[in-house]
């Protein structure tokens, strides 16, 4: 269990300091919105980005927004 | 030869496997068997108001979030909800859950209790920083020299 944690806060902390992507406008810009816990294959990634989710809300709350 | 009277009410071992078996509900089909589900089924749960309000008293009062979502998920597996191996997967997500209620709420609340005993301990280094700092302000000399006073009430020195 320790090891799916420490596995799961690394990938968590790799993303957090990720810059956010940069949105692109034109005919081939992606359509709709995409939530980062969005389906994905391996477990600990779909765990991280639900973790994910919810740490930015978290964030966003400590800065007051 | 005193006997513990725990020894004699435990059960005999292998006395579960004599019962009729799915008597309890872990011993049943759990009711969610998908992450997304079960994940769904506690945040619609933590969202409640009576819930909310009783996980905002629990992290005043200084239980750790680690702690309460041991206890939220081992009452998930026992009430046959999931099973152990999602509760353990699940674990980190209804962590932050509970840390976003907090931080809702502006309460201050322990991440874990082993955190926090690591955080009261003084790191090695930084005491023997202290230590040596001590030692070097004694050594030095004192900068502001004894005044001596002098008359009938003034303390005697000893002489040299």
């Amino acid at each position: 269990m320790n090891r799916y944690i420490k596995q799961l806060n690394r990938i968590v902390e790799e993303r957090m300091q990720q810059a956010p992507k940069v949105k692109t406008k034109g005919l081939l810009s992606p359509k709709g919105s995409t939530m980062p816990s969005s389906k994905s294959n391996d477990i600990i990634e779909r765990m991280a980005n639900y973790v994910i989710d919810i740490r930015k809300k978290r964030m966003e709350i400590k800065n007051g927004n | 030869m005193a006997i513990d009277s725990k020894f004699i009410t435990a059960p005999i071992p292998g006395s579960s496997l004599t019962g009729e078996p799915g008597n309890y509900p872990w011993e049943n089909p759990p009711q969610f068997s998908k992450i997304e589900e079960v994940i769904d089924f506690y945040t619609e749960r933590m969202t409640d108001d009576e819930v909310e309000a009783a996980i905002v008293s629990a992290l005043d009062t200084g239980v750790s979030v680690e702690a309460m979502a041991e206890q939220i998920l081992s009452s998930g597996v026992m009430n046959g909800v999931h099973t152990y191996d999602i509760s353990v997967l699940v674990t980190p997500v209804i962590n932050e859950m509970i840390m976003y209620i907090g931080d809702i709420n502006q309460i201050s609340y322990t991440e874990s209790y082993e955190k926090k005993a690591v955080e009261k301990k003084v790191p090695l280094q930084f005491a023997k920083e202290i230590a040596r700092e001590i030692s070097r302000e004694a050594q030095e000399p004192n900068a502001v020299a004894p005044v001596e006073r002098s008359g009938l009430m003034a303390k005697r020195m000893m002489e040299e």
